[in-house]
């Protein structure tokens, strides 16, 4: 339901499937499935040329609504045409080519099949596939129109050769079976067994079988005859034959891609890889493609087989979610959701920024592409193993981003690895960091580090960092906040302009972030602390378990002002809607407070929020608009968001949009004048109302006064909706006798005739 | 690094050698491909060094035919790979396979091959200057012989008199009769080996290894005709013509490219009015030179053509990119004048092609699909209890201690105090700012008197006098002990005022990293402290247990009792406390004297 003409555009984003990518003959295109669409990028330029969903492509015959993501079986480009096939034996095709010049219709056909498709083999124009259960140790079948050509007992892996001529299963009681498609022939490989086998790959003409191991030996079969090729120390967890068969190349944990000489042994390395390696393909002798996940978020790699540079690199959004899927309600309550769906981001432009363990990634939801990987802590490149993994990384605790975009602020911290009993052991090092964004030809450019600042808050994290307003230092200003609600504020020092001129050392050009205001806190330390500053600049509030403060930003020692008790819970965010009103957020409630009347306004809602509800609200403070995330379950227990727009001063809101995803965070881009939304699925949506009218000076009083009449009347039948869908929000609109406990609240600083209004008000 | 184009131009061959391979990459070149593309890279055996490469002429391997279009069709272009095993290799690119191997009997390494197109003979040099006829059907070896001149390495064919020569040479060059196996005709060539022969039609170009100097032999005179210099040795070299225009161009050692405008052209000036046996040299040519564009740090990066082909009225260059060929054609003749005038090209735009593929490709090779590094390059770091640059209010710069400074009581105030030397001395050190003098005031380490002269100075030298202190420590690590008293003492007499002073947290910053530093380290040097301690207790314990074990456990009570001590709190402390009251005393009955006695450190 949309009420006024708030709408949610969709931008793409999501995440890759596995499997879901596919080159096209000439390797000219690379076709990628995400969550909901199809993208085509040009591999020589690296730019997306088409994208487009699913939900937008004709299906011409049967098919039913499938889950693309977890139904993918395979992706293939024969000739013209790109195939996609799906476990339930649904094959979809179209032409490419058609496709690109903008025809968007889909053929569909079924494969006669017994079981589930595990895989689809492509061969002379052929279909073959296998069936079975994705456990390991049941049986699996080759099926070609409907008949079953081969069985294969208690399976626990297969893998089929370069261009789909032989297919290699593994079973459980380590048997080797080769099965080839053209002599129609099958046969057992030995191989001496030792360790469990992680991988297996098979050559198209030869009969060599390589067996990775989960020890990181390959066993290599060759004509009965046995080798062992060793370099890896953790699971190999792909393999592949190149064409000419000269080469075997491998990968695995280590994220290190390995060329094996057959003939002699040897061995070359590409590594760094972004990711561990789960399927290498090299069907196309001039680029490869690699599937790489980190971090369960896929990746897919292509590289030149010549100089093994990158060709294109597909990322989708990187970002974290602070518990999802965890578990399903069973509370009563429809909007109290059992775990913590947020994820962390920042808008800046057109560009989202995600930070993910030691990186930061920036994303760029108009163009639904990956800008910038930025490492912003030292961090291994290498893939551990093995004991290597008790070495932690640092992570990004919180970062900001300056509205200019030129300036961004990280927190880390990284902790003692626990190598030896050291005394240091589980001590954290903190930094902060300043970093500088250096924009490039045509692509987005990267960032720079310009000052690195070691324990900023002595012993203490940082557990919140806020730019500043452009309003402010040209919004070249950050502020820190610990957990004892020491308040820190940095600026860059201005550059003695001789001195650069002087000094061709870059060294001396750097700027260079200095601590310039700090406010000592509170005795005790808490997990709630939250800043916002006020969008002139001048103020910043700040939140320590129940108590606010406003700190005077332009007083060397940031004077404070304690507000009122306001909330009866923790504060877990907090909000300047404008000059005055500062929005308050705990885990039930969300009110908004007048500075300047001193007195709380009509806006003041209970619900359930997460403890990181900051996340679900967002603000526009140049229309003073307050964006509320709701995400609920609905009769099917799953959840379903709506977003409710308010204005600062009313408890009616201005417009209401639903969305059948969980919604993870909301953000304000003044950029782009809209909310941006990322869901559970992290797809990207942005939320505007191009029809909300401006008042500027230039129009005249009549279109004013239609455009507020207009607005009353639809208000009004926003009321007359919102009556109706007003059971989520648990309001209490009668008088009884807890009525007035909201006036005796915040007595403090109040003189009697205020509170004599305020009762009058509430009557 | 050996190189070759095939005949068209559209092939080219690269010799590297990886880890302990040479290997062979041929690839299209690919802006001319109209067919297939072919990038292949054959390796060779370990110890297998390629010597020599040659592309086939036209396409001898094709049917036994010429075909009646000249275009040769790529599945039968062939490189014969010269190795130092002495076997040459005929390869063919598009199969990526080996079509016949030829071995010359004497298994020295081939140093030039010919494919002879008049008599389907291929001709091999090795190092030992013998030259082996090969039948290029039947890939047999028909025949090896040598000349006098042992030195042969180069070896290609013309036809001479209306027969088929073949050309050889050392540091001469010798055309040989095929027929009656003699030499026909010989020139006196370069001081070097020749490494690079060109014939068109009468005319012989030969440059030599490090040699500057191009000769050109006519074969109608039989004499040298003209000798082209190069600015710097040549490494390859072609001649062309294109609408009657003649163009030698060669790549130079030192990267570049050198056009020379119609060598040939004989200057009729020169030729009637001297005899001479003086022979015409060419010295200007025109340079072409190779260089990334200015914003990417062009000076870093050392470009250099590596070969060129000249087809038609344009030239093909090709360069290196990491380890992948790279070519370009450029026109090196302008059709508007009558003669052709060449140009001298910066080449921004042979970079951009290469960008458009490796994006962010800067210095450091930085793959894009890479994340970025993290790197702490030129970023200052710092710590977070600087607090050097916190700001000040403007309106309390002015400070009750500044106005003091300049009130007028401060010098009745400072004559008051002129008793006490030590004192005197600090006030003026800290006044003056001189540092010899604060040295010698500091090199007393009698608490006693430090304390003492600490109460007699001013208050409003206390925060210089920190300052000081800190700088000195962090300067010299070794004297913290003694500082550490003087900073102790001031904190204890001039706390009071140091807490009425404004903006404390930015004046003593240094003051503050230092001791919150120092004191970081505590708690560990404690908790090490602690474990050191049971570790030595253990193994006094161990010990001991050892001991009882060796006498026996004869008498355990008695030693007991031997040890236990009664401790008796108030007692001990009384005793410390007289004692350390004492040791004060005498120390500033001492103090009068031993002032000058103290700087022995």
């Amino acid at each position: 339901m949309t009420v006024g003409s708030w709408t949610f555009t969709e931008h793409g984003g999501g995440r890759l499937i596995e499997r879901g990518s596919a080159l096209s003959t000439d390797g000219r295109f690379m076709f990628v499935v995400s969550s909901d669409s199809l993208r085509v990028f040009n591999v020589d330029n690296r730019i997306g040329v088409r994208n487009v969903k699913f939900s937008e492509m004709t299906v011409r015959g049967d098919f039913p609504e499938l889950d693309i993501t977890k139904k993918l079986v395979r992706m293939l480009v024969s000739s013209d045409i790109l195939h996609f096939v799906f476990s339930d034996g649904h094959h979809l095709w179209l032409n490419w080519k058609e496709f690109m010049s903008g025809d968007l219709e889909l053929k569909v056909e079924k494969f006669q099949v017994p079981g589930t498709v595990l895989d689809v083999l492509h061969y002379k124009d052929e279909f073959y596939t296998i069936i079975g259960k994705r456990n390991k140790g049941h049986n699996r079948q080759v099926v070609k129109d409907g008949e079953v050509l081969y069985t294969v007992e208690s399976v626990r892996l297969h893998n089929k050769s370069l261009y789909d001529r032989k297919i290699v299963f593994l079973t459980t009681d380590h048997k080797v079976t080769v099965i080839d498609l053209e002599t129609n022939t099958s046969s057992d490989v030995k191989f001496s067994y030792r360790r469990d086998v992680m991988s297996v790959a098979v050559a198209e003409k030869s009969d060599m079988v390589a067996l990775g191991t989960a020890t990181g030996i390959i066993h290599l079969v060759e004509s009965n005859t046995e080798r062992l090729l060793k370099w890896h120390i953790d699971q190999v967890k792909a393999m592949e034959f190149t064409v000419d068969e000269m080469y075997l190349v491998s990968g695995g944990v280590e994220k290190v891609l390995v060329f094996w000489n057959l003939s002699t042994g040897k061995q070359q390395f590409l590594p760094r890889l972004n990711g561990v390696i789960v399927d290498i393909d090299l069907s196309n002798p001039e680029l490869y493609t690699l599937t790489l996940i980190s971090n369960s978020i896929v990746e897919f790699l292509v590289i030149s087989s010549i100089d093994l540079a990158s060709r294109i690199s597909v990322a989708s959004v990187k970002n974290r979610f602070k518990g999802l899927n965890k578990k399903k309600s069973t509370d009563k309550d429809v909007t109290k959701l059992g775990f913590d769906i947020t994820t962390d981001f920042e808008v800046v432009k057109d560009q989202l920024f995600f930070p993910l363990r030691s990186q930061i990634q920036v994303y760029d939801y108009i163009r639904n592409e990956q800008q910038a990987l930025q490492t912003v802590a030292p961090v291994s490149q290498i893939g551990k193993v093995r004991s290597e993994l008790a070495i932690q990384d640092p992570k990004v605790k919180c970062f900001a981003v300056s509205e200019n975009g030129k300036w961004m602020c990280t927190f880390d911290s990284v902790p003692t690895p626990s190598a030896d009993a050291l005394l240091s052991t589980g001590e954290q090092t903190y930094s902060l960091k300043f970093w500088k964004h250096v924009p490039g030809d045509a692509m987005y450019g990267s960032w720079e580090l310009t000052t690195k600042i070691i324990d900023p808050h002595a012993q203490k994290p940082v557990s919140e960092i806020i730019p500043a307003p452009s309003s402010l230092y040209g919004g070249d200003a950050f502020v820190s906040v610990d957990g004892k609600g020491n308040v820190r504020l940095w600026r860059p020092r201005a550059l003695d302009p001789n001195a650069v001129a002087a000094a061709n050392n870059k060294a001396l050009q750097h700027t260079e972030w200095t601590l310039r205001k700090a406010f000592s806190g509170f005795e005790s330390s808490s997990e709630s602390v939250h800043a916002s500053w006020s969008p002139d600049g001048s103020i910043i509030a700040l939140s320590h378990e129940t108590n606010v403060l406003l700190l005077e930003v332009n007083t060397s020692q940031m004077d404070p002002i304690p507000l009122p008790s306001l909330v009866q819970n923790r504060i877990t965010g907090l909000k300047f809607v404008d000059d005055g009103n500062l929005l308050l957020l705990t885990k039930r409630s969300l009110a908004n407070f007048n500075i300047l009347t001193w007195s709380k306004t009509p806006l003041n809602l209970s619900l359930d929020f997460p403890a990181k509800g900051q996340s679900l609200v967002a603000v526009d403070q140049a229309k003073r608009i307050i964006a509320v995330v709701l995400n609920y379950y609905n009769h099917d227990k799953d959840i379903q968001s709506k977003v409710y727009l308010f204005k600062a001063d009313s408890l009616v809101p201005i417009g209401e949009v639903s969305l059948s995803k969980g919604i993870s965070g909301i953000r304000y881009s003044s950029y782009n004048d809209t909310f941006v939304v990322v869901d559970t699925s992290s797809m990207i949506f942005t939320l505007s109302n191009k029809d909300l009218p401006k008042f500027n000076q230039d129009s005249d009083y009549v279109t004013e006064i239609n455009t507020l009449v207009g607005i009353a009347q639809s208000n009004h039948k926003v009321l007359n909706n919102v009556e109706n869908s007003m059971d989520l929000l648990t309001e209490s609109v009668m008088l009884n006798a807890n009525s007035f406990d909201k006036i005796l609240e915040n007595t403090e600083g109040l003189t009697v005739t205020n509170l004599f209004e305020r009762v009058l008000k509430v009557i | 690094m050996s190189s070759c184009f095939d005949s068209d131009g559209e092939l080219f061959a690269l010799v590297s050698k990886d880890l302990d391979r040479c290997k062979l990459r041929v690839s299209s070149i690919e802006f001319l491909a109209t067919k297939t593309i072919i990038s292949q890279l054959y390796e060779l055996e370990k110890g297998e060094e390629i010597l020599s490469t040659a592309f086939a002429s036209s396409d001898i391997f094709a049917t036994g035919k010429r075909s009646k279009s000249h275009q040769q069709s790529l599945e039968t272009k062939t490189v014969a790979i010269g190795l130092n095993t002495g076997k040459v290799l005929l390869y063919s690119p598009a199969n990526n396979d080996l079509i016949a191997t030829l071995e010359s009997p004497s298994g020295v390494g081939i140093t030039d091959f010919h494919f002879c197109e008049q008599n389907f003979r291929g001709y091999a040099v090795d190092l030992n200057g013998k030259i082996h006829e090969f039948d290029l059907k039947s890939h047999n070896l028909l025949r090896s012989f040598t000349l006098e001149d042992t030195g042969i390495r180069k070896v290609s064919s013309l036809v001479y008199e209306g027969s088929l020569h073949l050309v050889l040479s050392s540091n001469s060059i010798y055309i040989y009769d095929l027929k009656t196996s003699s030499i026909a005709l010989s020139f006196p060539g370069h001081v070097a080996t020749i490494s690079n022969i060109v014939i068109k039609d009468s005319t012989i170009f030969s440059g030599a290894e490090g040699d500057r100097f191009v000769n050109c032999y006519s074969l109608t005179t039989k004499k040298i005709l003209k000798v082209v210099v190069f600015q710097s040795p040549v490494v390859t070299f072609r001649y062309g013509e294109s609408q009657g225009h003649g163009v030698l161009i060669g790549v130079t050692e030192d990267g570049n490219i050198e056009l020379f405008n119609d060598p040939l052209a004989t200057n009729t000036m020169q030729k009637s009015s001297k005899r001479r046996r003086q022979v015409e040299s060419i010295n200007t040519g025109v340079i072409i030179d190779i260089n990334r564009p200015e914003d990417r740090n062009a000076a870093n990066e050392n470009m250099k053509f590596i070969d060129l082909f000249i087809k038609g009225s344009s030239i093909i260059v090709s360069w290196m990119e990491g380890l992948v060929p790279v070519f370009d054609t450029l026109s090196w003749v302008k059709t508007v004048d009558d003669f052709a005038t060449l140009q001298i090209i910066t080449d921004t735009h042979l970079v951009k092609d290469r960008v458009a593929s490796h994006k962010d490709q800067g210095l450091e090779l930085h793959d894009s699909a890479a994340p970025k590094l993290y790197t702490e390059k030129n970023a200052v770091v710092t710590m977070g209890d600087n607090f050097k640059d916190l700001e000040v209010d403007q309106e309390d710069l002015e400070t009750f201690g500044d106005q003091l400074k300049q009130a007028p009581i401060k010098a009745a105030r400072k004559k008051k105090l002129t008793t006490d030397s030590l004192a005197t001395v600090l006030t003026q050190a800290l006044k003056s700012n001189d540092h010899s003098l604060l040295e010698s005031v500091l090199n007393n380490r009698d608490e006693n008197v430090i304390k003492k002269t600490i109460s007699r100075l001013d208050s409003i030298y206390v925060v210089n006098f920190l300052d000081r202190l800190s700088e000195r420590i962090l300067r010299n690590a070794n004297k913290q002990t003694a500082l550490i008293v003087w900073i102790k003492w001031v904190m204890i007499i001039h706390g009071n005022y140091l807490m009425q002073q404004p903006n404390l947290f930015s004046s003593l910053s240094t003051l503050y990293v230092i001791l919150s530093n120092r004191s970081k380290t505590l708690p560990k040097l404690l908790q090490l402290q602690g474990r050191v301690n049971m570790v030595l207790n253990t193994i006094d314990m161990r010990k001991s247990i050892l001991q009882d074990k060796e006498t026996g456990e004869s008498d355990d009570d008695s030693d007991l009792d031997e040890d236990v001590v009664e401790y008796v709190e108030e007692v001990e402390d009384g005793i410390l406390v007289e004692a350390s009251e004492s040791e004060d005393e005498e120390m500033v009955a001492e103090n009068g004297y031993s002032e000058s006695d103290d700087d022995d450190f």
